[in-house]
């Protein structure tokens, strides 16, 4: 009957521990930092800072932005919180620069934080694979890999994400900030590289610089894989 | 009280809740909500029917600090959608955090492969897996070594070790920055985890690896891989001794000599040498227990590595298991003992 006594006891200190914690919420809108139009269907994640990393991953939540680009995240502990967002069509503040990060304090009650994303100029790399080599092999044969993506004006690497893929043809995106410079970076380790010709490319990697425009126009670059 | 019934409720909740569902991963088959640890709660994460939506890392090295010329940094990336999710984990040892004259790396997990940005921060050098013994890449700044990193997951944590070496070149403050990805490509940026204080002075030369490390046959070339932290011209001779023991009477031993880029064989009583050559010459050296074939042999070197890659027959009488022991030594009479590196089963 004691133990009994000192479960209930335990789980009440729990329990009051629980609701002691202060909750509050983050809400705001999202727009274009050129046009002020909404950013719709975006997503914003708020991360939570702590002073040791958290061992199950860092502790976080989402919401995504209405039509007319507001947001609301509820049940956010007391904190500081790092604001990332993820927009087809924009820069995510968390992809560069961690000095660019933004980051706001949640304090016990509802907070606005309004958020202006600037557009992104779009890095297109379509990869022609006439033999389906990648298919057969990424994934499958150990060391057989693709790596694709740019080195941006702050010297930092980011690898481009697969936008669409068929057996033979596959296309890679990246995106950086319009108006500057970024050097795209091919390498294939198991695989030959082409230009969009078909002319091989000596040695694994091709690696060429890119200016963006300030419109943000796509870049777009072609190579091929060849039998090897 | 009513407080009270509604936070047992939401306890029981969380109590009840299996814990496998912490760990639910991201890919496109899975449900919209993933539930994340809040402090003390667990609170279900509304991903609006979108499977693209990356969960972020948080990451730490170990050691954090430290201030030797190399150094076996462990990165843990914590992800609560599971280490399968992790994709791609980014180092970057430097006073800055940026690509260009950094010791700066990619872990590639779905194909496990570790790349080295060069110098310029325009390409990478060729990938090795981890683990790959005598593999390694190496920029003005640091090298990295295949043996002695390694990958390893389990549950919600990735955990890459890499061998570092830095050069003299890179001496001072650094910071050591991580980040990591999904393939979706989001991250939630980088993140400074540690710090490296690189020393101003000369290393003794180390021998980084001999390869392959477990071999046999009677025959084969063995890979001696030495680094020298304030230039390859500093290391003033390599030795390789294959034997049961760390003998060299009635072993396999041999000494390069840089200067004159020349290898000699010990004699059988390890009394004198018993000739010598330089590598790609048709000299061949013999003992009572294995020829060392020149003409097969090479020398080496870029920045700070010095490799030497011997061709040694084996003879019948040497037949069994053999130990790999190396050593190197600098011009100021600076050198580490002999080490184990391997095993060779001599037939």
């Amino acid at each position: 009957m004691m133990d009994r006594l000192a479960q209930l006891t335990l789980i009440a200190t729990f329990l009051c521990a629980v609701h002691a914690q202060e909750i509050s919420s983050l809400g705001g809108r999202v727009v274009d930092a050129q046009t002020g139009d909404a950013v719709a269907g975006a997503t914003v994640l708020a991360i939570r800072d702590t002073s040791e990393p958290v061992k199950g991953g860092p502790e976080f939540q989402t919401a995504t932005t209405t039509d007319d680009g507001s947001y609301s995240i509820a049940d956010l502990p007391n904190g500081s919180y790092r604001i990332c967002v993820q927009s087809a069509e924009h820069l995510d503040p968390c992809a560069g620069r961690p000095e660019a990060y933004v980051r706001t304090q949640i304090g016990g009650k509802s907070a606005s934080l309004n958020l202006s994303l600037q557009k992104a100029a779009v890095i297109r790399v379509s990869v022609e694979d006439p033999s389906a080599n990648l298919q057969a092999k990424e994934g499958k044969q150990e060391g057989a890999h693709l790596l694709i993506g740019i080195v941006d004006e702050s010297g930092l690497f980011q690898t481009f994400t697969l936008a669409s893929t068929s057996p033979t043809h596959r296309v890679y995106e990246g995106r950086v900030r319009p108006g500057s410079s970024a050097r795209l970076i091919v390498h294939a380790e198991q695989f030959s590289l082409a230009n969009s010709e078909g002319s091989p490319i000596e040695g694994k990697s091709l690696s060429i610089p890119i200016e963006t425009s300030q419109e943000g126009l796509p870049n777009e670059r072609t190579i091929r894989i060849r039998e090897q | 009280m009513e407080i009270c019934r509604l936070c047992a409720s939401l306890a029981l909740a969380v109590a009840l809740y299996p814990l496998a569902s912490w760990s639910q991963g991201l890919s496109p088959a899975t449900p919209a909500k993933e539930f994340v640890r809040f402090g003390s709660r667990v609170v279900a994460v509304d991903r609006g029917g979108s499977s693209s939506v990356a969960t972020p890392s948080s990451a730490t090295v170990s050691p954090s600090s430290g201030s030797t010329d190399h150094a076996s940094l462990a990165v843990n990336v914590y992800n609560s959608s599971g280490y399968t999710n992790t994709e791609w984990i980014q180092t970057a040892v430097n006073d800055t955090l940026t690509s260009i004259n950094s010791c700066y790396t990619y872990y590639h997990r779905p194909s496990n492969l570790l790349y080295l940005m060069n110098d310029a921060g325009t390409d990478w050098l060729p990938a090795f897996h981890p683990g790959d013994v005598g593999a390694y890449a190496e920029n003005s700044r640091c090298r990295i070594d295949g043996g002695g990193t390694s990958f390893s997951g389990e549950g919600t944590s990735a955990k890459l070790t890499i061998k570092f070496t830095f050069n003299i070149a890179f001496a001072g403050s650094k910071n050591t920055y991580v980040s990591a990805g999904q393939p979706s490509g989001s991250y939630g940026g980088w993140g400074t985890v540690g710090s490296w204080s690189v020393p101003g002075t000369a290393q003794i030369p180390l021998v980084m690896s001999v390869s392959p490390a477990n071999g046999s046959g009677s025959a084969g070339t063995l890979k001696i891989s030495t680094v020298k932290n304030d230039g390859l011209a500093n290391i003033k001779w390599i030795q390789l001794i294959v034997n049961g023991t760390l003998s060299s009477s009635n072993a396999c031993h041999i000494y390069y000599d840089q200067s004159s880029n020349s290898i000699f064989l010990n004699n059988d009583s390890a009394s004198s040498w018993v000739g010598s050559g330089v590598p790609g010459s048709g000299t061949i050296l013999e003992n009572g227990q294995c020829r060392i074939i020149l003409s097969q042999s090479s020398r080496t070197s870029a920045l700070t590595t010095t490799d030497l890659n011997v061709r040694i027959e084996f003879k019948p009488g040497f037949a069994g298991a053999k130990r790999l022991y190396a050593t190197a030594g600098d011009f100021a009479e600076n050198y580490v003992y002999w080490a184990d590196f391997g095993s060779w089963n001599a037939f």
